[in-house]
This record gives structure tokens, C-alpha cells and sequence, in this order.
């Protein structure tokens, strides 16, 4: 391994470790001096930054799950080697979406009560069932991939079936809110599961362009033709779901417009930035790494967007609406009691707007910062096991797939040699 | 058994008495109120609006509305939102972890977040303490205590440390327009049984299909002009 190899791996071990060293630090500020001062949160805006983070990195746990599982049960041999990638972006999203849900709570010291007396009907204790086998499930697939068992084609029907239901009931989550019409429809569900497909593929167009040379063109193409596809179908959701509010005539409705109106632009980052990239990823013929590259980028900041905007249109409208008693009248909302005298002297408020304040931004770090370092532990513990099982069997699928890559080209084509080059440095690193 | 309230909106007086004496007798810390009182469509309270070119001004006394088909109770992950016996739909401090998805399937925005250490008033004596002195627990359930625990949610208990003692809510109490009554809705016999007998009573948000026990009675002021 060259010096500088040597450095690039060592970076991102780093970068966890400070994400994880600094947000635990604002963590603990949240918890000694309170969610008053720790974040910008009210009774009204009661669900803020860390929720929208949950939702984005569960996202791109089911959806690297979503990924994983085509790839194997699809056998594509052509996008074989990012299957161990996928994987590992699989478990480190939920684990990291766990963390996230940890951190939000107000008491964390009483979770045993959720361990002890969970309550069958809320669906944030679906939720927490549906994380936790989805987690044991990547967890043995991780195990399958690094020993190339020969069960793994089961499990990942497994992953597949976790992701699925880890999407629909977070879905749920939102969706069964009746007080919130933004959330209270059948397209979220819907939208939850499609998401994950947009993240799953976002982060595999990304990977997969990086290293570009482990792949056949062909492979590629299929892949940014996926993510445009699900992406299409998202932003369809997306409107119907504003024309459901749109047409729905209630003053509620006009409240979730009227909040969407004053944080207009993150709606527009929401559904621009990811509309932006599907016509990069069709149209981007010239370096399609490059257009993949951009494309996948565009497609996460958007969908960062997208989970924030979960929250906005919820949260800062009001949800009941009173008419006069004994006359026909036009229903207005009553003022809420925000929680936040303390903090800025305002009692009672109609709504509230929300800024996640610098120690929410921090304290984000450390979901990330633990995702990253599951990512790190799962690629390396596939590389230290992997590497015997491989040299054992000798027929394991992700070989079978680079040899594809070199049988499919003739022997002295200066790209191949590149490519078998690239594959036998990745070999050497992943063997150390 | 099934406790329930009737508020007359022909009593109310928009005083706030109610807001207040509850806010003192459940020690509810600063920022926190179980209680409001708003006059619908007002820019600012205690002032009309108009409707069809007529003045009008009615007021609004919310609280939690103890609904049969509570929804914090259901998404509520730990039960630590349950409804007792006399359909009083209650919070267990001590099971509570603060996740907050009970405030946001509240559609009537009356519950309340701890959202940091309550800091008590000092007094002359340098420890003054307001409220209910003593923790009351319920079959085992912490449901009120005068220090709150911090990140943890609350709201009106209809006064449990009373009602369970055969008192009622002290907002019922406090009232000085006895716009507020409260019983057993069960009981024909109750005084908010009899209150409502032959009136016409309405609910709020009733397209959310809580089914609330809190009865308001429509005004009759203005009718007839
Ligand atoms: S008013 Fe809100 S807090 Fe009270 S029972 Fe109904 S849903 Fe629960
Ligand atoms: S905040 Fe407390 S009472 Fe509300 S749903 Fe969560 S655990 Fe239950």
C-alpha cells in the first residue's frame, strides 16, 4: 500500500471519530441545559432537525438495502462488487437513524419503559421493532456477503422484506396523524418507500461512478437510469400530494400552504434539486461518471431537503380551527401555548416557525458520525473476512462478477488492464 | 364511570381565572400552561371581529379534552398516556421518554413539553412553592408531581389529585362566572348531567373524531337580532 492509500483511509476513520467526538459533546450540551436552550423547538414545532436526519439516513438504509437485494436476487453480475458497499450503507443508516431517534428523546432514561410496556398500538413502537429486525437482518447479511454463504440469496429476500416494512411503517408514522394534513394521506406510505429507492440508488450512482472502472459502462447507464426513474416517480407523488392539499379546501389546508409559502425555497431546493438531476443523469452522455457523480450529489441534498420539509408545513400551521358558536362564521385558528417564555417571552403563539439553532446542527454529527464509522467497520470486516472465504471457494459471485469484467473485453485493451490493475489494488487493501 | 366537563360559552367571561388557578394549583412550570383562554378570529384578545357586518366576540376556554378516542394515547409508545377508570386521559412521568409524538397527534395543541429544568419561584421565605405540595400517584402512576421531571410531557389532569379525593378541577372551582361544570356524565343525576339535560352542546374538531368530553354550550347572545 503506497503512502498516500494509506492516508485515504485513514481520513474517513478521522472524520467519524471527530463527527462522534463533537456531537456527542452537543449531545450532552442538550441534555445538561435542556431542549430550551439546546435547540429551537417548541410545543408547536415539537419535532425538529434530528427527526428530519432519522428519515433521511433510514432512507438510505432501506434504500441501500433495496440496492443490495436486486443486485443478488437480480444477479447482476455486472453491479456485484458494490454489493458489499450497499450493505454497508444499509446497517450504518439504521444504526445512524437510531442514534438520531436516541438523541431526540427528552428523557432518554425512562426507554426501558419502551422495552418493558410497549404499546401495540403506536406506531412508533412498530417503528422501533420494524429498525431492530431490519438491523439483525443487514447485520447477517453483512456476515453472508464476507463469507459468501450460500444462504445469501435468503437473507436478502429477508433485507428486502425489512426494508419494505421499515418504510411503510415509518410512513405510517406520519401518514396515521390525522391533526396534520400535510402528512395525513396515502401518498406518504407510498412516497416513504419510493424515497428510499431514490436514496438507495442516489448513494449507489455516486459509489459506483467514483469507481467507475470496477464497472462496465452498461452497468452504469442502468443504474442512472434507475435513479432518474424513481426520482420521476417521487416528484409525481410529491405533486399529487401538494394538489391534495391544494384542492383540499379546509382552512388546515390553507394553514400547511401558507407554512410551504414561508419556507418556499427549501420546497423549491426539495423538488428542484432532484428534477435537476434526473435531467443531468438522461441527458449527461458526454462524462457519464462525471453527470453520475453530479446527478447522485444533487439527489442527496434534495432529499436532505425533502425530510426538513416533512416537518415545515406539519408543524409551523395550526391544527385547530374554531368558529364562532351560534353564527355562521369563518373558523380561525386559537393560539398555542409555545413552552418558550422562558427562552424569548413569547407564551402563545398561532405557529411557530422553527431554526434548528448551532447546537442541533451540532449535535446532527453524531448520527452521521456513528453511520460512518458502521460504514468503515462493515467494509473493513468484509475485507478481513471475506478475503479467505473468497481465496477458498473461488467461485464466489463478486469474483465471478470482476472476472466478468475481464473476460468481456479483449485481454490487451489498455482499459482492461486497468480495470484487472484496480481490481487486484483493491484485493491487496481490502486483504490488509 | 366517565368524568366529562361542560363549559357554557353564554358564562364565559374571558377572564382567565381558570388559565391561571390551573397553572397555580398543578404547579405548572413557567412557560407551561394546560389552560388557555382565546376569543376566536380576534387579532387581539378581548377584541371582536366582525362577521356578516356585526360585532362579535365569544371566548374560548381549551384544555385537554379528555377524548375517548384519544389519539396521544394511542401512538404513544410506552403507555405512559393512558385514560383511568373515569375516562381522564392521564400521563406517567416516569414513563414518559420525551419522544413527543403525543403533541403532534394532538390536533387541540394543549399538551406541553418540559423543555428545560423548571425553575421554581422564590419566595419571601426563600423557598416559595406553589401548587399541589405532594407527588399523587394513580394505580402506581406518577401523575403529578410538583417538581417536574425535565423532557417530559404534561397537561390537564381535570385535577386528578382532586378528583380522585372526591374534589373537582380547581379551574371549576376558580371560575367566578361558573361558566365551567364537571361530573360524571354517566350519572343522570350529576350536576353536569343535569346542566346539559335539554341543551345543545358541540364539540371542538369533531371531524377528528376524538370524540371529546369536554361539551361546550353554544352562545345564545346575539341570536334573534
Ligand atoms: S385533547 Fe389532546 S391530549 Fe387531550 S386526550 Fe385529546 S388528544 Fe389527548
Ligand atoms: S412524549 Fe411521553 S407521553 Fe408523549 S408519546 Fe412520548 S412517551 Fe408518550
Amino acid at each position: 500500500m503506497t503512502e498516500q492509500t494509506q492516508h485515504t483511509r485513514k481520513w474517513p476513520i478521522i472524520l467519524a471519530a471527530v463527527f462522534i467526538a463533537v456531537g456527542c459533546a452537543a449531545w450532552i450540551c442538550q441534555l445538561t441545559m435542556g431542549l430550551l436552550v439546546g435547540s429551537g423547538m417548541s410545543n408547536t414545532f415539537a419535532w425538529g432537525l434530528m427527526i428530519a436526519v432519522f428519515a433521511f439516513l433510514v432512507g438510505f438504509g432501506a434504500g441501500s438495502q433495496f440496492v443490495a437485494s436486486y443486485i443478488v436476487l437480480a444477479n447482476r453480475k455486472d453491479l456485484m462488487p458494490y454489493v458489499k458497499t450497499a450493505q454497508a450503507v444499509a446497517l450504518a443508516g439504521a444504526i445512524g437513524a437510531g442514534v438520531a431517534i436516541l438523541i431526540d428523546l427528552g428523557h432518554p432514561a425512562h426507554i426501558m419503559a419502551m422495552i418493558t410496556g410497549p404499546n401495540p398500538t403506536s406506531a412508533l413502537t412498530w417503528d422501533m421493532i420494524a429498525l431492530t429486525v431490519f438491523i439483525v437482518i443487514a447485520i447477517i447479511n453483512v456476515i453472508a456477503i464476507a463469507r459468501n454463504s450460500k444462504a445469501l440469496k435468503f437473507w436478502m429476500v429477508l433485507g428486502l422484506i425489512s426494508a419494505f416494512a421499515l418504510q411503510l411503517v415509518e410512513g405510517l408514522l406520519f401518514a396515521l396523524m390525522e391533526a396534520r394534513v400535510w402528512w395525513h394521506s396515502f401518498i406518504m406510505p407510498v412516497d416513504f418507500i419510493v424515497v428510499a429507492v431514490v436514496c438507495g440508488l442516489a448513494i449507489a450512482v455516486i459509489a459506483c461512478a467514483l469507481k467507475k472502472d470496477e464497472f462496465k459502462p452498461e452497468a452504469l447507464h442502468d443504474l442512472s437510469f434507475l435513479l432518474a426513474v424513481a426520482i420521476i416517480v417521487h416528484l409525481v407523488l410529491a405533486v399529487i400530494e401538494l394538489a391534495i392539499v391544494c384542492f383540499g379546501g379546509s382552512a388546515a389546508d390553507g394553514g400547511a400552504l401558507a407554512a410551504i409559502g414561508s419556507v418556499w425555497l427549501f420546497y423549491a431546493l426539495e423538488l428542484g434539486l432532484p428534477l435537476a438531476a434526473v435531467f443531468v443523469l438522461l441527458l449527461g452522455k458526454k462524462d457519464p461518471a462525471k453527470s453520475m457523480l453530479i446527478g447522485g450529489v444533487l439527489t442527496v441534498v434534495g432529499m436532505f431537503f425533502h425530510r426538513l420539509m416533512l416537518l415545515y408545513p406539519a408543524f409551523a400551521s395550526p391544527t385547530l380551527y374554531v368558529p364562532l358558536s351560534n353564527v355562521a362564521s369563518p373558523s380561525w385558528p386559537l393560539p398555542a401555548s409555545t413552552g418558550l417564555y422562558n427562552h424569548t417571552g413569547n407564551a402563545f403563539e398561532i405557529a411557530q416557525g422553527y431554526i434548528p439553532n448551532f447546537v442541533e446542527w451540532v449535535s446532527m454529527l453524531l448520527p452521521l458520525g456513528v453511520a460512518l464509522a458502521v460504514f468503515l467497520v462493515v467494509i473493513w470486516f468484509v475485507a478481513k473476512v471475506g478475503k479467505p472465504a473468497a481465496e477458498a471457494s473461488g467461485t464466489q459471485d463478486i469474483i465471478e462478477a470482476k472476472e466478468t469484467v475481464e473476460v468481456s473485453e479483449p485481454a490487451d485493451d489498455p482499459e482492461v488492464v486497468e480495470v484487472k490493475e484496480a481490481l487486484v489494488e483493491q484485493e491487496r487493501g481490502e486483504g490488509r | 364511570m366517565r368524568y366529562a366537563m361542560a363549559i357554557d360559552l353564554d358564562r364565559c367571561i374571558g377572564c382567565r381565572t381558570c388559565a391561571v388557578i390551573c397553572k397555580d394549583h398543578n404547579a405548572e412550570p413557567r412557560g407551561i400552561w394546560w389552560n388557555r383562554v382565546f376569543s376566536p378570529g380576534a387579532p387581539e384578545y378581548g377584541t371582536s371581529v366582525i362577521v356578516d357586518g356585526a360585532p362579535r366576540m365569544e371566548f374560548v376556554p381549551i384544555s385537554c379534552q379528555h377524548c375517548e378516542n384519544a389519539p396521544c394515547q394511542q401512538v404513544c409508545p410506552t403507555g405512559a398516556t393512558y385514560t383511568d377508570d373515569t375516562g381522564t386521559v392521564l400521563v406517567d412521568y416516569e414513563k414518559c421518554i420525551g419522544c413527543r409524538y403525543c403533541i403532534t397527534a394532538c390536533p387541540y395543541e394543549v399538551r406541553q413539553f418540559n423543555w428545560s429544568k423548571p425553575d421554581g419561584v422564590e419566595g419571601v421565605d426563600g423557598e416559595y412553592r406553589w401548587g399541589y405540595p405532594e407527588d399523587y400517584r394513580q394505580d402506581g402512576h406518577l401523575v403529578y408531581t410538583p417538581v417536574r421531571p425535565e423532557g417530559v410531557v404534561e397537561k390537564c389532569t381535570f385535577c386528578a389529585q382532586y378528583t380522585n379525593q372526591g374534589g373537582i378541577p380547581a379551574c371549576c372551582t376558580g371560575c367566578p362566572a361558573n361558566a365551567r361544570i364537571f361530573g360524571d356524565i354517566e350519572d343522570p343525576e350529576s350536576e353536569i348531567s343535569q346542566y346539559m339535560s335539554g341543551r345543545e352542546w358541540l364539540v371542538l374538531g369533531e371531524s377528528f373524531g376524538t370524540k371529546p368530553k369536554v361539551y361546550y354550550l353554544p352562545s345564545t347572545r346575539g341570536e334573534g337580532e
